[in-house]
C-alpha cells in the first residue's frame, strides 16, 4: 500500500514539474441537474490543488510505511490501512474538486473517517475524545453544508448582488465551518483531544490532511477573505488562539499533547496569514509546517514505542546518549518550529512575522502575536531539556 | 414500536411513506385550500421536528432512538411537499426513498442485536466491535447514512432537503443546523454504544449469519449504488 502511494506520488510529481508551473485544467463529470442546483463533479488542477496533493500523498505514504512498523501485525491491522487510505482518499478529493459536491464529499468523509480512526484502540479515553472530535466536526460540517448554498446555480448573478443581499451570512458560515476543522479558537477543544489515535494518525491529522482542510478552503475560496474584511475581524480569533496554546503547552505534561498544542500554534499562524490576505505565503508554511510536524509526530512516537507506551516527559531523560537518531530528528524538527536561520521553517516564519507587521491593524493583536513567538521558543526548549536532558530519572 | 421486528420494518420502510403520499395527494386536490393552512402546518412539523431532536438524546432504548429518527426525517419532507412546489415535491420523493431503505435496514440490525442480547437497552450492549465486526460494519454505514454522509443517497437527500428549504424561506436555516446536527449526533451515539466502549454482558453473542448479512446488504446496497443514478429516479 505504502508502494502504490509512492508510485502515484511519483507520477504527481513528474506531471507537476514537467507539465508547466501555469498550467490548469478543469474536469467535468456532469452526473445530474435539479432546477437551480448543478450536480456535477469536476476536478480542478492547478499548483495549488496539485502541490498540495503532493505533499499530503508523500507524507501519507511515509506513514503508511511507518504503520505497518509501528502498529505490527495484529488482526485488525487491515482494518486500520483501510479506514486511513479512506482518510488520505477524502483528504485528496476535497483539494481536487473545490466545486459543490466534491467538497461536501471531502469534508463528511475526513469528518466520519477521522472519528473512526481515534476510537480505533478500544477504550474509554481515546471513545471520549473521538466523541469530543466527530461533534465538533459534525458542527462544521452543518457550518459548510449550509454555507455552500452560495454556489447553487443561476440563484446569483453575479457576486456583488451576493455580497449586498441577505445571503451575506453564508460567508461567515463557511468563515466558521473552516475554523472548526482548522481548530481556531471558539472549537479548538478537538485538536488536543485526538491526539488519543494512534501516533501514525495523529502524525497525518497534525501535518497535512484534516486541520489545513479548513485553512485549503480559505485559499480556495480566497474572496471571502479579501472581498469582505471579514479577515481583519478575525485575526482576533487567530492572535487569541495561538495565545491560548502557548499558555497550554506551558502547563502541559504530555508529550505528544505538546506536540499537538504546537499544532495549534502554528495553526493559528497560518490563519493569521491567511486572514491578512497573504495566501501564497500562507501555503507555503502549511508545506513546511506539515513536513516537520510530521517528522516531529513520527520521531516522538518512535520514542514513546521505545520506553514502553508512558507519554510523561517527566519520566523521560537520557535519550540524546541511547538514541541518537531520534534526538537528532527532534531537533531539526523543533528547530523548524522554532524558526531557526535557513531551515525551511525559518523563511516561512520569518517571511510571516516581517509582513505581519506591514499591515495596519490593532496594536494589541500585533503585540499578542509577539509574546506568543516567544511562548513558542521557551517550551520548545522546556520540552528538548525535559526529554533529552542527561539525568534519567 | 413495540411491534416485531417485520412490523416495525413495514411502518418505517412503507407505511410512513404511505401517510406523506396522502399528504401529497390532498395538496394535489385542495391545492388552494392548503394555502391557507400553510403556515399552521409547517409551524407544527417545525416544533415537532425540533422538540423531537432534543428528546431523542437523552432516550436509553434503541428502538424508540431510531423511530424518533423516522419523524425527524419525515418533518421535513412534509414541510418541502407544502412550501416547495413542484422541486419540493421531487426533494420529499428523494428523502422518502433514501430514508425508507435506511430506517428499515437499521431496525433490522437493531433487532439482530435484540436477538442476541433479549434486550433494547443502550446500557446493556457495548463493545460489539470485538465479537462482530462484519454487524459493526453494518451499523457503521446505516448510521452514517442515517446521518447522510457522503458515499451514501441519504447525502444527496439530505443537501437537496437542506437547500431546498433554505431556498423556500432563509429563516429556517435555524432549525435545519439544529435538525441536521442533532441527527449526526444521535447516530455517532447509538453507533458508539453498540460497537465501542467496556464490554459488559455480551458474552453470549455471535456473529451474525449469511442469512441476516443479505438481508442487510440488499438493503443498502441500493443505498450505495443510487448515488449514480439519481437523475434517472427523479
Amino acid at each position: 500500500m505504502g508502494s502504490v502511494l509512492f508510485l502515484v506520488h511519483f507520477l504527481f510529481m513528474f506531471w507537476f514539474f514537467v507539465g508547466g508551473r501555469c498550467l490548469s485544467t478543469l474536469l467535468v463529470l456532469e452526473n445530474f441537474t435539479l432546477g437551480l442546483m448543478d450536480f456535477s463533479f469536476f476536478l480542478v488542477l492547478d499548483v495549488l490543488s496539485v502541490g498540495f496533493v503532493l505533499f499530503i500523498f508523500f507524507i501519507s505514504s511515509v506513514v503508511f510505511l511507518y504503520s505497518s512498523y509501528y502498529m505490527g501485525r495484529g488482526p485488525f491491522e487491515v482494518r486500520f490501512r483501510v479506514i486511513l487510505l479512506l482518510f488520505v482518499f477524502s483528504m485528496s478529493i476535497l483539494v481536487l474538486s473545490p466545486g459543490m459536491l466534491g467538497v461536501l464529499l471531502g469534508w463528511d468523509g475526513l469528518g466520519v473517517t477521522s472519528f473512526l480512526l481515534v476510537i480505533y484502540y478500544m477504550n474509554v479515553r481515546s471513545l471520549r475524545s473521538g466523541l469530543i472530535t466527530v461533534y465538533t466536526n459534525r458542527l462544521g460540517d452543518m457550518f459548510l453544508l449550509l454555507g455552500l448554498y452560495f454556489m447553487v446555480k443561476n440563484l446569483f448573478s453575479s457576486l456583488e448582488v451576493f455580497l449586498s443581499g441577505k445571503y451575506f451570512f453564508l460567508f461567515f458560515l463557511i468563515l466558521l465551518g473552516g475554523m472548526t476543522k482548522s481548530a481556531q479558537l471558539p472549537f479548538s477543544s478537538w485538536l488536543p483531544a485526538a491526539i488519543a489515535a494512534p501516533t501514525p494518525v495523529s502524525s497525518l491529522v497534525h501535518s497535512s490532511t484534516l486541520v489545513t482542510a479548513g485553512v485549503y478552503i480559505f485559499i480556495r475560496y480566497y474572496f471571502i477573505m479579501r472581498c469582505l474584511m471579514l479577515g481583519k475581524i478575525f485575526c482576533w480569533v487567530r492572535v487569541l488562539t495561538r495565545f491560548m496554546a502557548g499558555l497550554m503547552a506551558y502547563f502541559e505534561r504530555d508529550l505528544k499533547k505538546l506536540v499537538a498544542i504546537s499544532t495549534l500554534r502554528q495553526l493559528g499562524i497560518i490563519m493569521f496569514i491567511c486572514s491578512l490576505g497573504e495566501f501564497s505565503l500562507c501555503f507555503f508554511h502549511i508545506v513546511s509546517h506539515a513536513l516537520f510536524k510530521s517528522l516531529l509526530f513520527l520521531s516522538c512516537g518512535g520514542l514513546i514505542m521505545l520506553i514502553g507506551g508512558d507519554q510523561d516527559i517527566r519520566f523521560m531523560g537520557g535519550f540524546s546518549f541511547m538514541l541518537k537518531f531520534s534526538f537528532l530528528l527532534v531537533v531539526i524538527s523543533s528547530l523548524n518550529l522554532v524558526g531557526f536561520p535557513f531551515i525551511s521553517g525559518f523563511f516561512s516564519r520569518d517571511t510571516i512575522l516581517e509582513l505581519s507587521s506591514l499591515f495596519e491593524y490593532n496594536l494589541f493583536v500585533w503585540f499578542l502575536f509577539i509574546f506568543s513567538c516567544i511562548f513558542s521558543l521557551v517550551y520548545r526548549v522546556k520540552l528538548l531539556h525535559w526529554s533529552f536532558r542527561v539525568t534519567v530519572q | 414500536m413495540e411491534a416485531p421486528v417485520s412490523g416495525s420494518m413495514i411502518l418505517a420502510g412503507v407505511l410512513l411513506k404511505l401517510g406523506s403520499y396522502g399528504v401529497l395527494k390532498l395538496l394535489i386536490i385542495g391545492g388552494g385550500f392548503v394555502v391557507y393552512l400553510k403556515a399552521l402546518l409547517g409551524g407544527l412539523s417545525l416544533v415537532g421536528v425540533s422538540l423531537v431532536c432534543c428528546l431523542r438524546i437523552r432516550q436509553l432504548d434503541v428502538k424508540i432512538i431510531v423511530a424518533y429518527s423516522s419523524i425527524v426525517h419525515i418533518g421535513p419532507v412534509l414541510l418541502s411537499f407544502i412550501y416547495g412546489f413542484e422541486f419540493g415535491v421531487m426533494r420529499g420523493n428523494i428523502m422518502l426513498l433514501s430514508h425508507g431503505l435506511c430506517s428499515s435496514a437499521l431496525f433490522y440490525v437493531l433487532n439482530l442485536g435484540y436477538e442476541r442480547q433479549h434486550s433494547r437497552r443502550l446500557l446493556m450492549m457495548r463493545g460489539g466491535l470485538v465479537l462482530s465486526p462484519v454487524l459493526s460494519y453494518w451499523w457503521f454505514f446505516l448510521c452514517v447514512g442515517n446521518m447522510g454522509c457522503p458515499p451514501t443517497f441519504n447525502f444527496i437527500s439530505e443537501i437537496l432537503m437542506m437547500w431546498g428549504l433554505f431556498y423556500v424561506r432563509y429563516t429556517f436555516i435555524l432549525v435545519i443546523f439544529l435538525l441536521g446536527f442533532f441527527v449526526g449526533v444521535y447516530c455517532v451515539y447509538i453507533y458508539e454504544f453498540f460497537n465501542h466502549g467496556v464490554m459488559l454482558f455480551n458474552l453470549g453473542f455471535c456473529s451474525i449469519r449469511h442469512l441476516e448479512n443479505n438481508i442487510i446488504f440488499v438493503h443498502s446496497f441500493p443505498i450505495l449504488i443510487r448515488v449514480f443514478f439519481v437523475g434517472e429516479c427523479i
